[in-house]
């Protein structure tokens, strides 16, 4: 109310001054918003008469003394044409003899009516008879003996007792006393203007005050008469509903009643309500409008399955934009990886191990703690949804741990698939990651989840996955456990991977997944560092980018797969990552657009977005890394993203959401995200050179060492943040055993497809040229990678990769635990040393080939950077997916001796410092950058 | 229609003739069937009260009817020397004491739905006999809101 001044003076300032005018339309509008906030905070706490929070009006009610005329005087009504007799009262003080007489009169005649046939009766007859009674000449009475006759031949037709505490009748049964009485009615209905309320102390009238005619809306006074009526009812009372005749207006009430309190068509009533009372006539206007009130009903039935539509609808939307599959994963796998890890001890540490090779994690650690705690309370106090925030994730995990960890991972997951199908696996069995062959069924089970558990936008990407989701989801599980189980004994050097990170097929899993991240952070770095040395176009880069981004989610996973896919069951599940991935690329796409709309208008959705989208930045940081620096850069890459493959939309919703409305969240979400991202990358080229075992499981140890050493800490939050960016990019970490498992399968599943489609984006131009450079500088490292891929030689390239990965893993994973906390930073400044220093790195990759070498065979990191290329190439999508997987392997190897010298040295410092850059000012992105450079 | 009794539409179209148009003196109107208020009788323009409330009665002492009758008297104002003529609409509901109660009633209760539908009615009475509708005393009555 108070608003109103101001919005007037508002709109007057408006009027008078135009410059004014914006302010003014301003405040206006901040005043309607004022009052609107306040009606509808009234309704929510019924403000409204009668409500709980006017008793005090109750109480100045009972502080009413006054006579009952003085208060039928006050309450008088107007347009009264029947008026009820004088009060008892008045009769008392001056008893008139006319009155006296006439009161006679009327007993007299009520007595002589009840006997006569009133059907032959002449109200001469009548007169004749009363005047024998009374034995004296009435003919000054005459016309009030009419009148009377006339009531009292009403008051012959008694009430119609339609419902057994509703009683339909008319003027004459309102004004008789005796059989309201009898009735036990207690609330009158009185639905005319024309008729007084007859008992005014004595009962609780509710008036109607309309006109029986054409333009009477009574509609609109269903509402109210419905809720008289039930109250009436609740209180053990009877109403009398009446007009003047109870043929039309208190008809159409108490059809109206019948159709709203007992579910009738407006049919059943009008026939129960005419069975009951057979003169009743609804006027046609009233028909008319309980027909349209019928509609009313039914729509008020349908309201709740509408907006179950609608949020299924927003959820698709959302979906739509989380399609990326591949960051999805990632951020579940970090999610998991946080509860898991807290849960599960081995899994983070397996997970850490790998993460310390990255070693970017620390400054990411940091970072992602606020940002993850911050983006996790805003979702909570929005109490959205949501969304990708890991954190939200985490507490999911931790409290609810399937339902809200599906929804948000698969918010996080936007892009991947494969992240949703971890949180489902996850949540079911957390530490068993479903092998990178099942990651389609585990898409589809993620998309599952979301939809049932989230509601929210998630079921969008999980239409979209919907299709391939629906006979995948359970198969998936079981399939994907045996999968990996066999994979993980088919694989000697898996096995022995996931033998030091967990005994059974699970723990190989994690490995898996963590190997991956490694690679992906690789890619990532190679992909930056050839983008960066190419200058590549804006567009190529992001959609380098974003493929990196994609790949350090999927990509990662891909890498995983890959490694996994050593097995032959690997492929096929990568394959079908593959499709998946080029499904969520089309998702993405089109979801891209809608994730930014939806992100920018729900926060929460921006936050899972924003994991999603740091995810995406983390893949723009590749191309981008070498400007880190900006988020608003990164916005402008998201839409970029957007148009990039689906890899990138992931990514790109990640960081746009963040960029633009996050701000500092965002930039936090980015930061952390983007030392995630810098393993992530590593993993995602790792699994798209199909070298990804080592350098992807690098990165996934580099999360798992995040998220234990958040467990550590105890920081959940931190840690799931933290934990869900690495998770997205390196997921092991974060989802730890469990998740990493299932962002493994999911990664193979993508590495397979990044492997192809990554590569194929990648491949498309600029990728390639620069992958084939890279690999021309690393010849040593390519070689590694190519032997490793022989000795994996899983089939095709990315077979080979994951036997050289596998490889790698192994003795990966047991360093990177030991590691982890150091690593970790590394891997973070690694990452985005790759971005930023990808020069540098380009020249450490010569001079240390060697380095690379046993980097490669060492930690696989730098096997993972040169799958970071593979990631990008994915992008660009299927097309060149064979002939580029091989050159994206070649170059991600040269990546990956990179991607090593700076993770050490520079690369954690450049780093930290862009992180912490990003966490001051959001969008520092630009300026991180130099300082890396 | 508090009864349930409608007013026909031709009703409407009578009254708006002899409102606007004076192409009649007087309208007898009748319930009929128990549904609708119909016409029964117009009156010419050229006809006399008399005639008016003969067609009132026509259908018998045990039927009631409404009159719609256009009523023509000159009003002289007070401190003015000029007399000026003046017309005035008004209903009428004939319900005789020798008519059964229960018809009595339906005309009583559906006089409202007619008093509504005919918009600019001066006046509306009752009559159970011919002293309450006798010329003088419907004069009188519409010119008791005149001013003197």
């Amino acid at each position: 109310m108070y608003v109103c001044a101001p919005a007037f003076m508002a709109t007057s300032q408006f009027g008078k001054r135009r410059p004014s005018a914006f302010s003014a339309s301003l405040t206006s509008r901040s005043a309607l918003q004022s009052l609107h906030r306040v009606s509808a905070q009234a309704r929510e706490h019924n403000f409204f008469e009668g409500g709980l929070t006017h008793d005090w009006i109750t109480h100045y009610e009972k502080q009413i003394s006054s006579d009952q005329s003085c208060l039928n005087e006050w309450n008088a009504m107007d347009s009264i044409e029947s008026r009820r007799p004088p009060s008892p009262d008045s009769l008392r003080t001056k008893p008139s003899e006319r009155e006296e007489t006439e009161r006679v009169i009327r007993s007299a005649l009520k007595e002589i009516m009840m006997s006569v046939d009133l059907d032959e009766v002449t109200s001469k007859f009548i007169r004749g008879r009363l005047e024998e009674t009374l034995d004296m000449d009435l003919g000054e009475y005459k016309p009030f003996i009419d009148q009377e006759m006339l009531t009292v031949l009403g008051q012959m037709d008694a009430a119609t007792r339609i419902f057994p505490h509703v009683y339909l009748g008319s003027e004459w049964n309102a004004s008789n006393l005796d059989e309201l009485s009898r009735n036990g009615v207690r609330h009158i209905l009185n639905v005319t203007r024309e008729i007084d309320n007859f008992f005014p102390g004595s009962f609780n009238y509710l008036n109607v005050r309309v006109y029986d005619d054409d333009k009477t809306d009574l509609l609109k006074h269903w509402d109210n008469t419905y809720k008289y009526i039930t109250k009436a009812e609740q209180e053990g009372s009877k109403v009398l509903v009446h007009c003047k005749m109870g043929v039309s207006r208190s008809a159409s009430v108490v059809i109206a009643y019948a159709m709203k309190a007992y579910n009738w068509s407006f049919k059943k009533a009008l026939d129960h309500v005419q069975s009951k009372r057979t003169c009743i006539k609804p006027n046609k206007h009233f028909i008319l409008q309980l027909e349209t009130y019928q509609g009313i009903l039914a729509a008020m039935k349908n309201r709740e399955k509408l907006q179950r539509s609608k949020s299924e609808t927003n959820l698709v939307a959302t979906s739509g934009l989380i399609t990326p599959p591949n960051s999805p994963k990632k951020a579940l796998d970090t999610p998991r990886s946080q509860s898991e890890g807290d849960k599960d001890a081995t899994p983070p540490d397996r997970l850490d191990k790998e993460n310390e090779p990255v070693v970017p994690s620390p400054p990411t650690r940091l970072m992602p703690p606020k940002l993850l705690d911050i983006s996790g309370y805003d979702l909570m106090k929005c109490g959205g949804r949501p969304k990708s925030w890991s954190p939200e994730n985490n507490f999911a995990t931790d409290i609810l741990t399937s339902s809200t960890l599906l929804s948000q991972s698969l918010e996080k997951i936007n892009t991947d698939k494969i992240t949703v199908e971890v949180e489902v696996e996850v949540p079911n069995i957390p530490p068993a990651p479903p092998l990178p062959p099942f990651e389609a069924h585990k898409y589809n089970v993620s998309v599952f989840m979301p939809c049932g558990n989230g509601l929210r936008s998630y079921s969008v990407s999980q239409n979209k996955i919907v299709q391939l989701q629906p006979a995948t989801p359970p198969p998936p599980r079981p399939s994907s456990v045996k999968l990996r189980v066999n994979e993980l004994e088919s694989s000697g050097i898996s096995n022995s991977c996931s033998g030091s990170i967990t005994s059974s097929s699970t723990g190989g899993c994690t490995s898996s997944p963590d190997r991956k991240s490694t690679t992906d952070p690789g890619r990532n770095l190679v992909l930056n560092l050839t983008t960066q040395f190419e200058g590549v176009v804006a567009s190529s880069s992001a959609a380098n980018s974003p493929s990196d981004d994609n790949v350090l989610v999927n990509k990662p996973l891909p890498a995983e797969s890959p490694k996994f896919s050593r097995i032959a069951v690997n492929r096929p599940p990568s394959i079908a990552v593959c499709t998946a991935q080029k499904r969520d690329g089309g998702d993405l796409f089109s979801s891209r657009l809608d994730r930014v709309f939806e992100r920018e208008e729900r926060k929460q959705c921006r936050e899972p977005l924003d994991h999603q989208s740091t995810a995406v930045v983390s893949a723009g940081d590749v191309s981008r890394q070498n400007s880190w620096s900006s988020y608003d850069s990164a916005v402008v890459l998201r839409d970029v993203i957007s148009r990039h493959s689906s890899w990138g939309s992931c990514d790109t919703r990640t960081l746009p959401s963040r960029n633009s409305s996050w701000g500092s969240y965002d930039v936090r979400p980015t930061m952390q995200y983007v030392s995630e991202r810098g393993e992530k990358p590593v993993v995602n080229s790792t699994a798209a050179a199909a070298v990804p075992k080592t350098a992807a499981d690098e990165p996934c140890y580099r999360p798992a060492k995040r998220p234990k050493q958040k467990d550590q800490q105890k920081l959940l939050l931190p840690n799931c943040y933290s934990s869900s960016p690495t998770l997205g990019l390196q997921g092991a970490s974060h989802k730890l055993a469990n998740r990493a498992t299932a962002s493994q399968p999911n990664i193979s599943g993508l590495g397979n497809t990044a492997v192809t489609a990554s590569c194929n984006n990648k491949h498309s131009s600029l990728v390639r040229s620069l992958k084939e450079e890279f690999e021309a500088k690393a010849g040593d490292v390519v070689e590694k990678p190519s032997r490793k891929n022989s000795s994996g030689g899983g089939g095709g390239s990315s077979a080979e990769d994951d036997g050289t990965g596998t490889e790698h893993v192994k003795s990966l994973p047991t360093s990177p635990v030991s590691e982890h906390p150091k690593v970790t930073q590394r891997p973070s400044p690694a990452a985005s040393m790759e971005d930023l220093s990808v020069r540098k790195l380009v020249g450490k990759y010569e001079n240390g080939r060697a380095r690379s070498k046993t980097f490669v065979q060492d930690s696989g990191c730098p096997r993972n950077p040169h799958y970071q290329q593979p990631p990008v190439p994915p992008r660009v999508s299927s097309l060149d997916v064979t002939a580029i997987g091989p050159r994206k392997f070649e170059c991600n190897p040269v990546v990956k001796t990179v991607v090593l010298p700076i993770q050490q040295s520079d690369i954690r410092a450049s780093v930290n410092r862009a992180a912490n850059n990003k966490l001051q000012q959001g969008k520092s992105h630009p300026l991180t950058k130099l300082s890396f450079k | 229609m508090a009864s349930g009794v409608t007013v026909a539409d031709a009703c409407k179209k009578v009254y708006e003739e002899i409102k606007k148009d004076k192409k009649h003196r007087y309208v007898v109107f009748h319930i009929k069937d128990e549904k609708q208020i119909d016409i029964e009788v117009i009156g010419e323009r050229n006809s006399t009260y008399d005639l008016f409330l003969e067609d009132l009665q026509k259908a018998g002492p045990q039927e009631c009817r409404y009159g719609l009758f256009d009523f023509e008297y000159t009003h002289q104002c007070q401190g003015t020397s000029e007399s000026s003529k003046k017309q005035k609409l008004f209903l009428l509901c004939w319900c005789p004491d020798t008519a059964k109660v229960k018809k009595k009633m339906v005309y009583s209760s559906s006089y409202d739905a007619l008093k509504k539908s005919l918009v600019g009615v001066h006046k509306a009475f009752q009559a159970t006999d011919h002293s309450e509708a006798s010329q003088e005393v419907i004069e009188e009555k519409l010119r008791s809101t005149d001013r003197q």
